[in-house]
């Protein structure tokens, strides 16, 4: 009779070890959350004209210091939000294309064009690659009113007289 | 006397002819069968693992845009057969391809509220904390207990969707991503 209640109660105990819950008492779920940003450049400036008053001293020769300007002076707002932003510069050196000098005169007036945007040093010099697109790595950065300072290449040449144009253009590329 | 023996051999005959087999006193036995139920939960099934909140940029200035509608998704059949403890955390939104910290003024990280709703009556919901960089210095979790055994499902949406500083333009990325966790456990303390 012992014999037999052992044997049962351990049949029991099988079935209870079967039928225990499987579940886990602890269970958890992961969502992912997913989201995209491109790649955006912009600039407030859009055209500004920046007048100079006469360049040549009494002498006629340049007066470098009249050319030293800021050529970006309250162009306000330029940023982008890429890694691998770029600004393309293309400037052309100040010319009085009417005029066709003769010996000991000149009607082009090169430039260094330099400045930071973001915390990227940019400098272009006309007599070197003046008139050609020039990229520089700028990034991620906002930058309020940049500067963008000429300073007019020395000169021994008288300049002709007549009206001097340069033309500066700034592109931003967005790059992510 | 002898016949008196005779009577007594009779009626032993008799008594031994009514038991010729076992012949036992009546007797009644009780069997008591017994069985244990353990606590439990299970989270049921996600309708989807993932949301895709999308642009998350506005094309016009940069900044945080605009997210439409409450992105959310849904668990279906869940349930504790006790007290119950459900637990949220959630992580911020962190551009997956872009090193290093940004420039000041942007950022590389979006935070929400992440709220998990349906299991009760109660919302469980928690806030992320990151910084431009996505980096969170305190942990932080959402829960709420529930008394009764529940089975139901259980709803978890966004809201609340900010940068780390107001007016932070966000860096370009195409993956930004963030994890959202859902965890139901028993909870004894609350159990009937």
């Amino acid at each position: 009779m012992l014999k037999t209640s052992l044997a049962a109660s351990a049949a029991v105990a099988a079935i209870v070890a079967l039928s225990s819950p499987v579940y886990a008492n602890n269970t958890s779920a992961t969502i992912t959350v997913n989201g995209s940003v491109g790649a955006q450049c912009s600039m407030d400036l859009t055209s500004q004209t920046v007048t100079i008053p006469d360049i040549t001293g009494s002498d006629g020769r340049l007066n470098q210091a009249a050319l030293n300007v800021n050529a970006l002076s309250g162009g306000g707002e330029f940023w982008c939000n890429g890694a691998n932003s770029k600004l393309t510069l293309n400037a052309t050196p100040f010319k009085n294309a009417s005029a066709t000098p003769s010996t000991g005169f000149t009607n082009v007036v090169n430039y260094t064009l330099s400045g930071t945007m973001g915390s990227t040093p940019v400098s272009y010099d006309t007599a070197a690659v003046g008139g050609t697109n020039q990229d520089y790595s700028v990034g991620v950065f906002d930058s309020t009113n940049p500067t963008g300072q000429i300073s007019a290449d020395a000169t021994s040449d008288r300049l002709i007289a007549g009206g001097y144009t340069a033309s500066l253009t700034l592109t931003l590329t967005p790059g992510a | 006397m002898e016949q008196k023996l005779l009577t007594l051999v009779v009626a032993g005959g008799i008594l031994t002819g009514l038991c010729a087999a076992p012949c036992l006193a009546a007797d009644s036995a009780t069997i008591t069968v017994k069985g244990t139920v353990g606590s439990a939960c299970r989270l049921g099934d996600l309708s989807s693992s993932q949301i895709d909140l999308g642009q998350l940029s506005n094309n016009t200035d940069g900044t945080l845009a605009s997210i439409s509608g409450t992105p959310s998704t849904t668990i279906t059949g869940s349930w504790c057969n006790t007290g119950s403890k459900i637990i949220i955390v959630a992580s911020p939104l962190v551009a997956q391809g872009f090193a290093g910290a940004p420039s000041s003024g942007f950022t590389k990280a979006v935070n929400y509220t992440a709220s998990a709703s349906g299991w009760g009556s109660a919302i469980a919901s928690d806030t992320t904390l990151g910084n431009s960089s996505g980096a969170e210095s305190t942990s932080h979790s959402g829960s709420q207990t529930l008394n009764d055994p529940e089975a139901n499902a259980i709803t978890v949406s966004l809201s609340s969707f900010s940068t780390p500083a107001s007016g932070d333009r966000l860096v370009a990325d195409s993956d930004y991503e963030g994890t959202i966790t859902v965890t139901l456990a028993t909870n004894a303390a609350g159990s009937p």
